[in-house]
């Protein structure tokens, strides 16, 4: 097999939040429908958590990408943390309005509930979790207004669901969760993935045995399942290099799977 | 840059590591069995008795799990060896009924070894000869027996503890004074000597004196050349407080069978030594 091959299935890993990327599956499909379909809906607040890696940050760029060609829509990756730039930003952004020296939220709901809107914007916010509480209670203020619909996603900790209770137990009209991926889900994301970037003899390369080893050491979540591939195919790489005997294409090695877990730390050894 | 020396020295480690779980488990559970196997192997060999009805005599049957085992075989035997010696006395009337014949009855003289420290010089003479017949009888009684089996009375069961650490033979003795009413209920059809001379001893032991003068008094009538019967007959008169009549039938005795357990035993009576 040609190291180019490993070294292309390296890089479908690399762990990047592409809406390009996204891959099918009837389960988060289904969910994703539900989330569009959500939006849709005159609802105030949509709340989107998981676990770390559950893929959350892929479904919200997926609607960005999906609903930015119908609808208004701003995706905020990178949390704002200052309350007077967080309010700037969405003045710019949903109001066109560019303003240069600070922005409290009361000027701000003065100018929002003073414009007119036929269509909702609607923000995504990405890691809502690290927004102060006080950010948070605005942000809860701002979309009572119904001049502003907000999708928000959270991770799934002790102290995060507290948040969620605090702030958004009844504003919040739709709650969606992730979760990490079964075995099944895992072969088909891993071949889907790996196809998707034509590296069809590394896909076929995953047997179930193999996946279900994957699946132990990652949980079947998406970001570990990533992490652990992109070493197993930098260690194929490595052996076709030093020692190509020692490599059978037919299928992926479970000894290299175990070594990529030992480097990837999610084993102790 | 991996280092892929490093990895593979990780991956041997990590794999031992996960393996010890799994060698420790099988570790135990061999060392399970191997101590089952330990017990299985040395599980009890009980030795039943059983009463046949009518039938006084107790047969031992002895049941081994292991039939191979001829060091069980052997430590069994031993056994019943030395069953056979400590109940020499009750084997003589095993062998009588077992024959069904005339036999000239005589008690064992094993207690001899033991009195024989304590007896007075003068008797001296006489237990070199008394020894010699004692032996030579009772060889003969315990060649009669078969070796898969013995009969004894009083004995209800005999366990072997334990093939490897067998030390001893534990023989619980139960219900004595239904024995007796079962030897009396065989007595009767029978007429032995043997019996009533066994159910004279018995009530001499729970301490039945009338009882024992009574049996002891028939097995006389029956056979009167029993020292045995003639002991207990004159012990249980003393024990009746009936002293003078013990000391002449003992004398009588003696001047016909010159008993030198008689002597001692009339010794005692006078000396006040008896108890």
């Amino acid at each position: 097999m040609n190291s180019s091959i490993f070294e292309n299935s390296k890089n479908v890993f690399l762990d990047t939040v592409n809406a390009k990327d996204y891959v099918q599956l009837d389960r988060v499909s289904t969910i994703y429908q539900s989330l569009k379909d959500s939006v849709n809906k005159p609802l105030k607040m949509i709340l989107l958590f998981g676990k770390p890696g559950t893929g959350k940050s892929m479904f919200l760029t997926k609607l960005y990408n999906d609903l930015s060609t119908t609808k208004t829509v701003h995706l905020y990756q990178t949390p704002i943390l200052d309350d007077s730039e967080f309010f700037k930003r969405l003045a710019h952004d949903l109001l066109n309005v560019k303003y240069q020296g600070e922005l409290n939220f009361t000027q701000f709901m003065k100018v929002i509930e003073e414009h007119s809107v036929n269509d909702v914007p609607i923000v995504l916010l990405d890691e809502a979790q690290l927004y102060s509480n006080s950010l948070m209670e605005k942000i809860r203020l701002l979309s009572d207004t119904r001049k502003v619909k907000f999708v928000i996603t959270l991770h799934k900790t002790e102290r995060e669901d507290l948040i969620a209770k605090e702030h958004f137990q009844t504003r919040i009209w739709e709650t969606i969760e992730l979760e990490n991926a079964s075995s099944t889900e895992l072969k088909i994301y891993i071949q889907k993935k790996l196809m998707k970037a034509n590296c069809f003899d590394s896909a076929n390369m995953f047997q179930s045995k193999s996946v279900n080893l994957i699946h132990k050491l990652t949980n079947g979540n998406y970001r570990d399942t990533n992490k652990l591939l992109y070493t197993v195919f930098d260690i194929y790489l490595n052996y076709i290099e030093n020692n190509p005997s020692q490599v059978n294409t037919n299928k992926i090695s479970n000894k290299i799977i175990e070594m990529s877990a030992i480097h990837t730390g999610l084993v102790d050894a | 840059m991996l280092n892929i020396h490093e990895l593979e020295t990780k991956w041997i480690r990590y794999k031992i590591k996960s393996f010890i779980p799994h060698i420790t488990i099988v570790f135990s559970l061999l060392i399970i069995i191997l101590i089952l196997t330990q017990f299985d192997f040395a599980s009890t060999d009980v030795i039943h008795t059983q009463t046949n009805q009518g039938i006084p005599k107790q047969e031992l049957v002895i049941t081994s799990t292991d039939n191979n085992n001829t060091s069980i075989q052997k430590t069994i035997k031993k056994k019943i060896h030395t069953i056979k010696k400590d109940y020499s006395s009750l084997n003589k009337e095993y062998v009588a009924d077992k024959l069904n014949t005339k036999l000239l009855i005589l008690p064992s003289l094993d207690f001899m070894r033991n009195i024989q420290e304590e007896s007075p010089d003068y008797y001296a003479s006489y237990l070199e000869p008394t020894n010699n017949l004692k032996k030579n009888l009772t060889t003969k009684k315990i060649n009669t027996l078969k070796p898969s089996s013995v009969k004894i009375k009083e004995i209800d069961q005999v366990t072997i503890i334990d093939e490897n650490t067998i030390s001893e033979i534990k023989i619980k003795r139960q219900n004595i004074q239904g024995d007796i009413q079962h030897v009396i209920k065989r007595f009767k059809i029978s007429n032995s000597p043997a019996l009533s001379l066994f159910i004279a001893k018995k009530y001499y032991e729970l301490e039945n004196y009338n009882q024992s003068y009574n049996y002891a008094l028939i097995t006389n009538e029956l056979n009167n050349d029993v020292e045995e019967s003639w002991i207990i007959f004159a012990k249980s008169l003393y024990k009746l407080n009936k002293k003078d009549k013990a000391v002449k039938i003992l004398q009588k005795y003696i001047s016909t069978s010159h008993s030198h357990r008689a002597k001692i035993l009339l010794d005692n009576i006078k000396t006040g030594k008896m108890k």
